[in-house]
């Protein structure tokens, strides 16, 4: 194809495009030499463009004086080696590849007399900048959070890991959006045959569109039924650089502040990033109450229906007296009363996600305090369900990862379910099938409850990080996951 | 999933199914220490045989038969008991027939899932069980009476106790994972060892506790112990219902072991999977019901793992070992 037909070409396809810029202009000391060039408004940076390749085409390039020892045959190199004052330059394969460079933020320009295609890297969205996180808050520590820019969430993670082993490979995902993605991981450390298949993965995805990172996070899982988190997400750049040094894969995707680290097991829900700030005595113990609220936070509910409605005798006398005494005016069984409440309490907290964060804490006081009180006055629900309604959403939000937290939410409605059918023996079984799902789950060969269980016990003795966190000696963080295919699946 | 198991899921399982079905019949039959120590040691032999045997259940169909129908009777006997167990224990209101959905259901969603998950559970509630049931007993050492284990022996029982040995079912665990489990003959003779050893002693307590009168007198001698139980400062009055929960635990993991084998063992004779669960739950709960009351189940798991057995721990790993010899 000619210069004229890629132009033509070019027109055709930005056919009513109101944000693209195209122009065509000479160059050359005779301004004998057209290019055309094309990008789309405030999806570039407009001052590096015109500074740098623009002015230096229509200007600098003009001043050249016509009788200097130039060799005009070759219009392409002359530019791109002395018009445009830019390194990231580079040949597009074809015409549609550069369209789509056009369409991520960079600038197409032909050249007269040439059939090869440049793309000037000139990418300037509108962006966020870097803030704080919102759902993974530490007290002490980095106050860094990814925003929607891949290429700033990348420098974000290269500032960390300052080494040539950082891999940074570049994938697109999407057929029509066209997402980028940076597939990274060190070299040497991670596993190889992990990294092929994610990156064989990213190539077969077959959506449209990748909306976010929990997009892409559930077309990768391997157990799509399951509502337990099997990739982590992690909007904490140290999270992700500490991940990488573990092992680990990142996958930075483009308009999403929350990067992909996979493989994920349990315990790394569990684990938060200022557990590694703070001294090992206090963050251990925190770490376990964090278990423990964990366990409380799907079964609790659970518990007190097996124990009220079948197994009262298991509770002291006095407390089921009282619980009784309380229980005496409320005419909703106890079942429906929990289940009421867990739903009301749903229900307040997806109002509170939705609006505005000033009026957030009236919601609080209207919904938690007013309604509650009112509704224990009214005997509508007894005293004990509130608390036990509430000890349950206290322990939920001791757990630092809030996919988690959503797993046992849903989890914790099965464990009423089979309490609800066949009381303490109902929660037992209903534990066992929940421990029984988690045991059969595997994040990307590796077993889900690892390293409790499903790795080998040379991994395991490893493995220190997980219900303990112990005082540092050498390396901050074990390497779990590195090589990963030669131990698990025994 | 790959269903291989590696040594310390194998140990988890041969260890914590002892401390399930196991201890809970060898307190009801055994009658003297001898009679115990005789049982648990012909128990060893018949955990030794297997062992050394390379009998692979999956690659001969009518092995699969076999075993299946065995493990479908097993199960259905283990759930009954159970769920006797459930309403007399822990006292449990919730009938027969609800208890017993649930147990079928349970063991076939874990026949579902496949026999890896299954060993991974058993190592993960490995040591919860373990110190659990260590710590009933410990405390009630200081409350056995010697004057309590009865001496007296009649050695013209001897076959028959030795045959009892076969109640012990570590061997036909051995036998149901030797496809599985990677670990080595070195390993799964010390889990052999320690899960005797325990059931000794968990045996020799509820003797020394109860008497043999005591035992005669009580349906499950094993729970009496239990209700001694008592950590200072526990908010829960009931203790006893948290250590029945890990000998519950204890025997869902056994009844795991041959429902998910079964699974696997039907699947290998053109059954697909799915439907093979989907007939052991409905088999599962229907044939429990073919026995009544606490005494009749147990009399029939015993008579049924003494009987089959012979066949399926002792004769058909000895024709693979003397085969192989041959070859």
């Amino acid at each position: 194809m000619s210069y004229d037909d890629y132009k033509k070409y070019v027109e055709d396809k930005f056919k009513d495009w109101g944000d693209i810029v195209k122009r065509e202009f000479p160059v050359g000391a005779k301004r004998n030499i057209k290019v055309f060039i094309a990008y789309i408004d405030d999806m570039v940076n407009r001052n590096m463009l015109e500074e740098q390749v623009i002015k230096n085409l229509m200007v600098n390039v003009r001043i050249a004086p016509p009788n200097r020892d130039v060799d005009y045959s070759d219009p392409y190199d002359l530019l791109v080696n002395g018009g445009v004052t830019t390194a990231d330059v580079k040949t597009a394969k074809s015409i549609d590849e550069a369209i789509l460079e056009v369409m991520s933020g960079n600038t197409l320009l032909l050249i007269e007399n040439s059939e090869d295609i440049l793309v000037i890297s000139s990418k300037g969205f509108p962006k966020r900048g870097v803030d704080k996180p919102e759902t993974e808050i530490a007290v002490q520590g980095p106050q860094e959070a990814f925003s929607e820019s891949i290429r700033t969430n990348t420098a974000l993670i290269r500032r960390r890991i300052r080494s040539t082993s950082l891999k940074c490979v570049q994938k697109k995902a999407g057929k029509i959006s066209q997402t980028d993605i940076a597939l990274m991981y060190m070299e040497g450390i991670a596993d190889d045959k992990l990294v092929d298949k994610i990156k064989n993965m990213l190539d077969n995805i077959d959506v449209d569109m990748i909306y976010d990172s929990g997009y892409l996070e559930q077309l990768m899982e391997e157990s799509a039924i399951s509502p337990f988190p099997q990739i982590q997400l992690t909007e904490r750049p140290d999270k992700t650089a500490s991940g990488l040094i573990e092992g680990r894969i990142a996958l930075v995707v483009d308009t999403s502040p929350f990067v992909i680290l996979l493989p994920a097991v349990l315990s790394s829900f569990y684990q938060a990033s200022e557990d590694y700030y703070q001294r090992w005595e206090i963050m251990s113990f925190i770490r376990i109450i964090r278990y423990i609220a964990g366990f409380i936070a799907f079964t609790l509910p659970g518990f007190y229906i097996a124990a009220t409605l079948y197994s009262p005798s298991m509770l002291p006398t006095e407390l089921v007296l009282a619980m009784a005494g309380a229980r005496q005016k409320v005419p909703l069984p106890t079942v429906v009363e929990i289940v009421i409440l867990e739903l009301i309490f749903e229900a307040l907290r997806e109002a509170g996600t939705r609006i505005p964060a000033s009026i957030g804490s009236t919601l609080g006081i209207v919904g938690g305090i007013i309604i509650g009180q009112a509704a224990v006055d009214a005997n509508l629900v007894s005293p004990m369900a509130v608390i036990i309604i509430s000890i349950t959403a206290i322990c939920s939000f001791a757990i630092p990862n809030l996919a988690l937290v959503s797993a046992y939410r849903i989890t914790k409605y099965f464990i009423i379910l089979t309490s609800a059918l066949a009381g303490m023996f109902g929660f037992i079984a209903g534990v066992m099938i929940v421990i029984l799902h988690l045991a059969g789950l595997k994040s990307f060969g590796v077993s889900y409850i690892a390293p409790f269980s499903g790795v080998k016990e040379s991994r395991y003795k490893k493995a220190r990080d997980t219900v303990f966190r112990f005082p540092y000696k050498g390396n901050m963080k074990e390497r779990f996951y590195k090589k990963l295919e030669e131990d698990t699946d025994e | 999933m790959n269903n291989k198991i590696s040594a310390s899921q194998l140990r988890a399982i041969i260890i914590t199914s002892a401390l399930g079905m196991e201890i809970l019949i060898l307190p009801i039959v055994v009658k003297s220490l001898q009679e115990l120590i005789i049982i648990l040691a012909s128990g060893f032999l018949f955990g030794i045989v297997p062992l050394f045997s390379d009998i692979s259940i999956n690659d001969s169909r009518i092995l699969c038969i076999i075993y299946s129908v065995k493990n479908i009777l097993v199960s259905a006997l283990m759930a009954k008991i159970m769920s006797d167990v459930i309403g007399n224990v822990l006292h449990n209101d919730i009938g027969e027939i609800r208890t017993l959905l649930f147990i079928a259901l349970t063991a076939g969603y874990c026949a579902y899932k496949g026999f890896e998950p299954m060993a991974r559970t058993a190592q993960m509630f490995f040591w919860f069980i373990v110190i659990g049931t260590l710590y009933v007993y410990l405390m009630s050492v200081p409350d056995i009476r010697l004057n309590n284990i009865s001496l007296s022996y009649d050695i013209r029982r001897a076959a028959s106790s030795l045959l009892m040995g076969l109640v012990i079912n570590t061997g036909e665990i051995i036998v149901l994972t030797k496809h599985y489990a990677e670990g080595s003959k070195k390993t799964t003779l010390v889990s052999v060892i320690l899960s005797l050893l325990l059931s000794l002693f968990i045996c020799f307590t509820v003797m020394g506790r109860l008497g043999t009168r005591g035992m005669e007198n009580t349906a499950y001698p094993l729970f009496e112990i239990m209700y001694a139980a008592d950590l200072p400062g526990m908010f829960i009055k009931r203790q006893e219902a948290i250590f029945i929960s890990l000998w519950l635990v204890s025997s869902f993991l056994s009844l795991f072991v041959y429902v998910t084998t079964a699974a696997d063992y039907m699947s290998k004779l053109d059954i697909k999977r799915n439907t093979a669960v989907l007939w052991l739950i409905v088999l599962v709960f229907l044939l429990s019901f073919f026995y009544d009351g606490s005494t009749a189940p147990v009399a029939a798991y015993c008579m049924l793992q003494v009987i089959g057995g012979i066949l399926t721990v002792l004769i058909i790993p000895l024709i693979y070992i003397f085969g192989r010899k041959k070859r």
